[in-house]
């Protein structure tokens, strides 16, 4: 009769040794994949991208590399209790994956805002002066002038050293005030973190560059987490507001379950002090202080949102609507008195104008060609089925009896701000970005609405699936454009020779706005586009246009004038169908035509100046 | 004395032995410390890569955790957020008050917000030593 052979149960040491394996499987695995990553966008060719933006050149390992972290951040979710460095660590990782790709695909800082936000600050260093006439930034200095402070005392050659990495610096930043608030409305850490991961894969709209928005939204998130921390309302009773209701009949079934899910404090009390409240409020106007000549539209988004945290009796600190109103105004009317002396009635007359908001916001987004028509489209689509899934975590958290009050209202918030004006059409960009946070939060309360630590096959399969579409649609969506928002040295070497050359007061001709320049001088220079400042004969050929180029080329204000064209502009213009006449074929009709000489041109980029014309009767 | 701010469910009362208590001067030592280190760095022109990394660290966060030190803020993650809070918001608006009164020096700055750092860790060392962290248990 055979005999089996007996299974030896392992030691004590085996048994830990499995453990330790076991615990270090995910860090490791995300390690290797970091480092399959870095290897694999060091071989991507930013130059091959086509109008679906950086997903066309991505290598295939560089996702699989992203997928794998996403699989080792779910798994730790699995765990309990769940191990916060090692959770930190992949959401460290995947902030560098996400926003640190194009730093290390392009050898050139991207997006020509943040050129712009460069010479502005570049304006600064220099001249140590704030000109509100020279441009609109220029009222609302905050954020280039602490720019300029960090490029000094930090000894850095340039503005231009702060752009690449900044998108990585910001969203490091927006961890802290994020983990605050959501601690604040669960104590399940499963919730709080892949709260905080599905902010980060939802953050498309690429507003965290070297910009104002950047920072004013960092100030903007520690404010709302002060509030929501130590200064929420710590008791309330439906019950006053129920009787007054019932003394004059106004009360039904409905109305009271309403008022019962409204009027509780959905958010724990704080014990504070009133010295401590006096402090904190304090600090909130502090804050507040330094977001308000920082940016334009961020002051009104925190407005809103403490406004309606204190009509709904969510906020202790009742006279911060009013001082937050007073140091707005005060800034719009002294402060900023230059830009409204001049775009004044332009702004009256947005407001209130919802459609008008739409229609620039969607309607005018929606053309160009095929390949961007794809990226315009993602992005509506993920924009209005990611705001439903926020909208059914809510319910779902409803009704497990978890009141999240504050955060639906702090998610609705800053819709009012569409009749406030169109923003240049981007005010729904700005929108989704301040209601983010609170929505990424419901959108994970899909999955965890309770501490229930039941295993659920549903949540098994949707969560992967959700986390890693929106991974994939993330590449759509923040860099679908990025065929027009990368620029080439070749294109840079031209803006510079215009800068090395041009003389002040010259006019600085664009094809469209997306070139790499303003970054020097930007004080000194007419800067202008072919978009935005011809008025094109669009019944005429293109040599009869070229004839009205002409003419604004030769104002006698400028002491001289160019014409630049890179690659950037010629693809926003494919893209985008801006011009009634496609880049290439203008460049074309510029070299043979009599009327210009070209003064510069290499692979990315050509230079135009009017040819010299000889005087009547000259030998 | 100013009480503990707390989170959701107030905290049981913790005793502390004299060897808990010594931590909780490191951090306004510390920040005294950093705030020389950041003005030592600019008037020496210190190597670029030690320049920066000290001043992006003192900006962000000098005078924000002097400030913070003094409300007794015991998480760590609250901590760092109201301190780089407070740090950029003070350097912004001494930064703009700077420019607009016609008198724009990035050292002058830098040394008020030192200045600010050090006498709120002075404050801080005043205090009643409490630890400095998470809270244990």
């Amino acid at each position: 009769m055979a005999s089996f052979p007996l299974l030896k149960p392992a030691t004590t040491q085996q048994l830990a040794l499995r453990a330790l394996l076991r615990d270090a499987l995910g860090p490791i695995t995300a390690v290797v994949a970091i480092v399959i990553w870095v290897l694999a966008v060091d071989t991507a060719d930013y130059r091959l991208m086509t109008d679906i933006g950086l997903i066309s050149v991505l290598p295939l390992s560089a996702l699989l590399a992203m997928v794998a972290l996403t699989l080792c951040f779910l798994h730790e979710l699995t765990r309990s209790p769940i191990r916060t460095p090692v959770v930190l660590f992949f959401i460290v990782a995947l902030i560098f994956m996400l926003f640190g790709v194009t730093a290390l695909i392009e050898p050139i800082p991207r997006f020509e805002s943040a050129w712009k936000h460069v010479g502005v600050t570049d304006v600064v260093l220099r001249t140590g002066t704030i000109d509100p006439h020279i441009d609109i930034y220029f009222n609302w200095p905050g954020f280039f002038v602490l720019a300029a402070l960090i490029t000094e005392l930090g000894g850095f050659e340039s503005p231009l050293s702060l752009v690449n990495w900044a998108p990585v610096v910001f969203n490091l930043l927006y961890l802290g005030p994020l983990l605050m608030i959501f601690r604040r409305a669960t104590s399940d850490t499963r919730l709080v973190w892949l709260g905080v991961w599905i902010f980060y894969l939802a953050n498309w709209v690429g507003q965290d560059y070297l910009s104002p928005q950047a920072f004013a939204f960092f100030l903007y998130l520690v404010i709302l987490a002060i509030l929501i921390t130590w200064l929420p309302v710590s008791t309330a009773s439906p019950a006053k507001l129920i009787n007054l209701l019932r003394r004059y009949r106004l009360s039904g079934r409905l109305i009271e379950r309403l008022i019962n899910w409204i009027v509780p404090p959905d958010l724990p009390a704080s014990p504070i002090t009133r010295k401590q409240q006096a402090a904190l409020g304090l600090v909130v106007v502090l804050l507040y202080a330094a977001v308000v000549p920082s940016h334009q539209l961020t002051p009104f988004a925190i407005l809103g949102a403490v406004t309606i945290l204190v009509i709904s009796n969510r906020c202790q600190v009742r006279y911060m609507p009013v001082v937050m109103a007073i140091l707005a105004v005060v800034w719009l009317r002294y402060m900023a008195a230059a830009y409204f002396a001049g775009h004044g009635s332009q702004v009256a007359d947005q407001v209130g104008a919802v459609s008008t908001s739409l229609i620039s916001n969607l309607g005018e987004r929606l053309s160009g060609s095929p390949g961007h028509l794809i990226v315009v489209y993602l992005r509506s689509t993920a924009s209005v089925i990611f705001w439903a899934l926020a909208g059914f975590g809510c319910l779902r958290r409803i009704r497990h009896k978890r009141w999240d009050f504050s955060f639906a209202i702090l998610a609705l918030a800053p819709f009012p701000l569409l009749a406030l004006q169109s923003y240049g059409g981007e005010m729904l960009l700005r929108i989704y970005f301040f209601s983010l946070p609170f929505m990424a939060f419901f959108v994970a309360a899909l999955f965890f609405p309770t501490k229930s630590l039941s295993r659920s096959r549903v949540r098994r399969v949707t969560l992967p699936l959700l986390v890693l579409l929106l991974l994939t649609s993330f590449f759509f969506t923040r860099y679908g454009n990025e065929r027009m928002d990368a620029f080439t040295p070749n294109e840079v070497r031209a803006t510079t020779f215009i800068y090395d050359t041009a003389p002040e007061g010259s006019l600085l001709l664009a094809g469209t706005a997306k070139t790499p320049w303003k970054h020097r001088n930007y004080e000194s220079y007419t800067h202008q586009t072919l978009t935005d400042s011809v008025e094109w004969n669009l019944s005429g050929d293109l040599e009869t246009n070229l004839d009205l180029l002409k003419v604004k080329m030769n104002g006698s204000q400028y002491p001289g004038a160019y014409l630049i064209i890179t690659r950037s502009q010629i693809a926003n213009d494919d893209m985008f169908e801006l011009l009634p006449y496609r880049l290439d074929d203008m460049v074309a009709a510029l070299s043979n035509s009599d009327d210009f000489d070209i003064l510069y041109a290499n692979e990315d980029a050509i230079i135009f100046v009017l040819a010299p014309t000889i005087p009547e009767g000259s030998p | 004395m100013m009480p503990r701010l707390t989170n959701a469910v107030t905290q049981p009362r913790q005793t502390h032995t004299d060897s808990e208590r010594q931590p909780s001067k490191l951090l306004p030592i510390g920040l005294v410390l950093a705030a020389v280190l950041a003005v030592e760095v600019v008037v020496l022109e210190a190597p670029p890569l030690i320049r920066s990394s000290v001043i992006l660290l003192f900006l962000g966060f000098g005078p924000g955790l002097g400030l913070v030190g003094l409300l007794d803020i015991r998480d760590l993650t609250q901590q760092l957020v109201l301190g780089m809070g407070i740090s950029l918001a003070l350097a912004t608006l001494i930064s703009l008050l700077s420019i607009y009164s016609g008198y724009w020096s990035p050292l002058d700055i830098l040394l008020v917000l030192a200045a600010i750092t050090i006498v709120a860790a002075l404050f801080q060392l005043r205090m009643e030593p409490k630890p400095f962290g998470l809270p244990r248990g």
